[in-house]
């Protein structure tokens, strides 16, 4: 197998690597060479028979066992925002509870009047005894519902003996 | 429905349609699984782990494809990395190398001669075990060039090495195969 110094220009040449001014040379070294006429039929040849071949095939689940552990970003995008906002949810309900407990959203009492109980600070003996309880819509029940301040009046535990 | 390019594809996945998925991995499942197999040597079993690998690295980390090159470029490129992970993995375990002589293909040998190739019953086969006597590099720029129709300068980008190195490669491996596949057209004709 002969080769002439233009071998490897001739695999470019087969690419269309090669700049027209350098085809253009090579293909008329080519009109004179023998040599690179046979070695440029045989590069030919190799390409003909590496595309003749076929890849080796991949197992049949293959393309499961990558599905199985890709999703699509948008779809991970979308689960993420759906816990978000399942946690955000949560969390709004429990200030629901919690402001409506304290009656801070809906000042309405949360027991009947009927069943006046002490202030929940009285209870927690946050206040001094003696000390008016402190006017906190909806915490201190018997002082906001209108009309009754008079009849019913707070209850302290400490007061309880004296005033019942 | 006209064909589609894998870019096309790719932003379809990145909109969550999992069907685009499915194409991007038909349309490179093989052809990635023999360029696995051609750069690392390795028995198909293994082969197919390490291409899953190059997939998974490729379509959990899409976000960062940022188009400048085409998306074959960059998916070789990514394989390339995975590759070079896998043979350094192996490198590290000996004992394993020793199992990749029960592979059912034809056994990777650089000492494989033309004599060799010439007793191969199939011509194909022959072919084959001609690619698998060519050293890893050769045979990997010769899918790149002739599967993939890369040019040289996305191979270069692909395989981190310089044009004029993927020039000389491409040369070389063509020459090397022409060595062999042309006593075997001169024995067809003889035939």
């Amino acid at each position: 197998m002969k080769f002439c110094h233009h071998s490897e220009q001739l695999s470019a040449l087969l690419d269309g690597e090669l700049r027209a001014v350098e085809a253009e040379k090579l293909q008329n070294h080519l009109l004179e060479c023998e040599t690179c006429r046979r070695s440029l039929a045989m590069m030919k040849e190799a390409n003909l028979a590496f595309l003749a071949l076929d890849p080796t095939p991949a197992g049949s689940d293959f393309v499961g066992r990558v599905k199985r552990n890709i999703s699509p970003p948008v779809a991970r995008r979308n689960f993420c925002w759906s816990r978000s906002l399942m946690g955000l949810a949560a969390a709004a309900a429990v200030a629901m509870i919690l402001l409506g407990r304290f009656g801070v959203i809906f000042n309405t009492p949360l027991a009947p009047p009927e069943q006046s109980s002490p202030s929940i600070l009285q209870t927690m003996e946050l206040i001094p005894p003696g000390t008016q309880p402190v006017n906190i819509p909806g915490l201190n029940m018997c002082q906001t519902r209108p009309g009754l301040e008079d009849d019913i009046p707070c209850l302290d535990p400490r007061d309880t003996g004296s005033s019942l | 429905m006209g064909v589609t390019s894998d870019e096309q594809l790719l932003a379809a996945f990145r909109d969550g349609q999992s069907s685009a998925l499915d194409r991007l991995l038909e349309r490179y499942q093989d052809k990635m699984l023999q360029f696995v197999r051609w750069r690392t040597a390795l028995p198909q079993v293994e082969a197919e782990d390490v291409a899953q690998e190059v997939f998974l690295q490729a379509f959990r980390s899409v976000e960062t494809y940022s188009g400048r090159s085409r998306f074959r470029t960059w998916l070789y490129g990514v394989a390339t990395h995975v590759c070079n992970h896998a043979l350094r993995d192996r490198a590290r375990n000996a004992a394993a190398l020793e199992n990749s002589a029960s592979d059912i293909e034809v056994v990777p040998d650089g000492r494989m001669g033309a004599l060799d190739i010439l007793v191969a019953r199939e011509r194909r086969h022959a072919v084959r075990a001609a690619v698998w006597g060519l050293e890893t590099n050769q045979r990997v720029v010769l899918l790149l060039r002739l599967w993939e129709k890369m040019s040289y300068a996305e191979m270069a980008l692909v395989l981190e090495v310089p044009e004029g190195t993927v020039k000389s490669r491409v040369y070389h491996a063509r020459l090397q195969l022409a060595k062999v596949i042309n006593p075997m057209l001169e024995e067809k004709v003889e035939s």
